[in-house]
């Protein structure tokens, strides 16, 4: 072989080796990944949950705040939206507030609150059947006294 | 046994292979990552509230805080520009190279608020493997022009239409392409074992995305159990398209899984099926076509004078265009006159065309020179090409009358 053709060999097995060491060791720092997507095994009895969070500008029509109203892609959008009623409800005021900075008085958030809504799994025996939803409030202005 | 190997090694990534195609796969790779990045793709990552910046080692490692608006629309622009540079083939391996860093300076960033995609990974790889291998010798402005200066220089050599070096860019792309579907389903493997293909979790993940016809899946529990095992056989047997001949199954399984999570899921992932595209044969392609359609059975006869620095340059240039090998090149300096006409065409019929006619006709033989066509016929550019030809026809002839007074 020639000595153009031995470097390419070794970027060759350079990349293999990447692939494979990501493989072993279960890598996952950008730029190297294990491709976890969707990985986990999810039990028929664990209930799926959709968490929307909807808001009002005049205290009478309400929306569904979308991912595009903070700038964030719809993964960005729902990694901040937990389906732990406790965890959604300590943050989905922030999420309000930042949605309302930058924004003229007119077009801010005069309330919010947070939806979880339990999906039910067809074919489950046991499961929920019929939808059911919990409701947070959303806080619009920081927690006072501390 | 080493020998034999070490043969085999060279045989796969090493055999001769096009010029051409690799330089499509170029040109490919530009047009996916124009459309996909546009110039807007990266500004939210200035826009967004600081809260939501939470920079990834890499980023954080390189002490890189969030950009400003300003400066996402700079590398934006930047990247236009060496997008346009590495698809005309201006510069090629230098733009692609700042292309390559920008790029993954622009996807580090995009991946610090709070959420990691791997969906274009694959395109980096590609740009990487772009920038060491020989993808600007076909389909280049910049090689045309470097052909075309050599041969005004000396004699006219053969196009090179094939290297060794041809190979080893789309196969090595092919290998991480696949090793991204091996290791998902390897994790799936890892994180869930066997138990993943009873449907349980695609179920679960249908009611969480909520598409209509997802939901209407997510109702079928056996659906969701068979298309499990279709997923993860695909995803595991990837790596058999290594092997050149069941390549095309493999992308075949590919653009059904993704048209599957696209339906069921409104997942696209469209980057990486669009960088199937490199994997057709297009050199191949074009052949076939031009046979079926008859368009490479009418031959051109292109007479030049061979002694001619200029007729050399522009023979060098058609050679480049003439993808169908349709113009049959002929010197006729050593045959006596020199033509000073620079330019004469000669149809299937017979029919010589000298001059912009001449100019025109070729243009029609030429698929890389369609484009200029209708400009050829609009009005006003004729007569201005004919003259333009005929000033420079006497200009020509003076500086032979010269030569030969001398």
């Amino acid at each position: 072989m020639r000595p153009r053709e031995w470097l390419l060999s070794l970027l060759f097995v350079a990349v293999i080796a990447v692939k494979a060491a990501e493989a072993i060791f279960g890598l996952e720092t950008w730029p190297l990944s294990n491709v976890p997507m969707f990985a986990g095994y999810v039990p028929r009895m664990v209930t799926p949950l959709r968490v929307t969070l909807v808001g009002t500008r005049d205290g009478t029509s309400w929306f569904a705040l979308s991912a595009y109203d903070l700038l964030l892609s719809q993964d960005e959008y729902e990694r901040r939206l937990p389906t732990d009623a406790r965890a959604l409800a300590a943050g989905c005021g922030e999420l309000g507030r930042l949605y309302n900075a930058g924004r003229p008085p007119s077009a801010r958030l005069v309330g919010l609150y947070g939806r979880i809504d339990r999906v039910p799994r067809p074919g489950v025996p046991g499961g929920p059947s019929e939808p059911a939803s919990t409701v947070v409030t959303c806080l619009l202005s920081p927690p006072s006294g501390r | 046994m080493g020998r034999r190997l070490l043969a085999g090694w060279r045989t796969y990534w090493f055999r001769p292979a096009s010029l051409a195609d690799l330089a499509i796969a170029r040109i490919l790779v530009v047009g996916i990552l124009a459309y996909l990045d546009g110039t807007t793709r990266f500004l939210r990552v200035g826009g967004v509230s600081p809260q939501f910046w939470k920079p990834i080692e890499i980023v954080h490692g390189l002490g890189i805080g969030q950009p400003s608006v300003e400066t996402m629309a700079r590398m934006a622009e930047a990247t236009v520009v060496l997008l346009v540079a590495v698809g005309l083939g201006v510069f090629t391996r230098v733009a692609l190279a700042l292309l390559l860093v920008l790029q993954l300076l622009q996807e580090a960033l995009l991946n610090s608020l709070g959420k990691v995609s791997h969906g274009t990974l694959p395109l980096m790889y590609a740009l990487l493997f772009l920038v060491l291998s020989p993808c600007d010798r076909a389909f280049s402005l910049g090689a045309v022009w470097r052909r075309a200066r050599a041969a005004g220089r000396g004699a006219l050599e053969p196009p090179v239409r094939r290297s060794r070096f041809a190979r080893w860019p789309r196969d090595l792309l092919f290998i991480e392409i696949a090793a991204y579907y091996y290791l998902a389903g390897l994790s799936k493997l890892r994180y869930a074992g066997v138990r993943w293909i009873d449907g349980s979790s695609l179920q679960y993940y249908l009611l969480q995305k909520a598409t209509g016809p997802g939901l209407w899946l997510a109702a079928h529990p056996t659906a969701c159990a068979v298309l499990s095992a279709m997923v993860l056989t695909f995803e595991l047997t990837a790596m058999f398209g290594v092997v050149r001949v069941l390549r095309p199954v493999v992308l075949a399984g590919g653009a059904l899984f993704h048209l599957g999570t696209w339906v069921f899921m409104d997942i696209t992932f469209w980057p990486v099926v669009a960088l199937y595209t490199v994997y057709v044969p297009w050199r191949r392609l074009a052949t076939w076509v031009a046979r079926w359609t008859g368009f490479a059975t009418r031959p051109l006869d292109l007479l030049y004078d061979g002694g001619s620095a200029g007729s050399r340059r522009l023979v060098s240039v058609v050679r480049d265009l003439d993808l169908a090998r349709r113009v049959h090149l002929v010197d006729v300096a050593p045959h006596g006159d020199p033509q000073p006409a620079a330019l004469l065409v000669r149809g299937p019929d017979g029919r010589t065309l000298a001059g912009y006619d001449a100019f025109r006709r070729l243009a029609w033989a030429l698929p890389a020179a369609w484009i200029l066509v209708p400009l050829l016929y609009a009005p006003g550019v004729p007569s201005l090409g004919r003259r333009l030809h005929a000033g420079a026809a006497r200009r020509r002839a003076a500086a032979a009358g010269l030569d030969r007074g001398a």
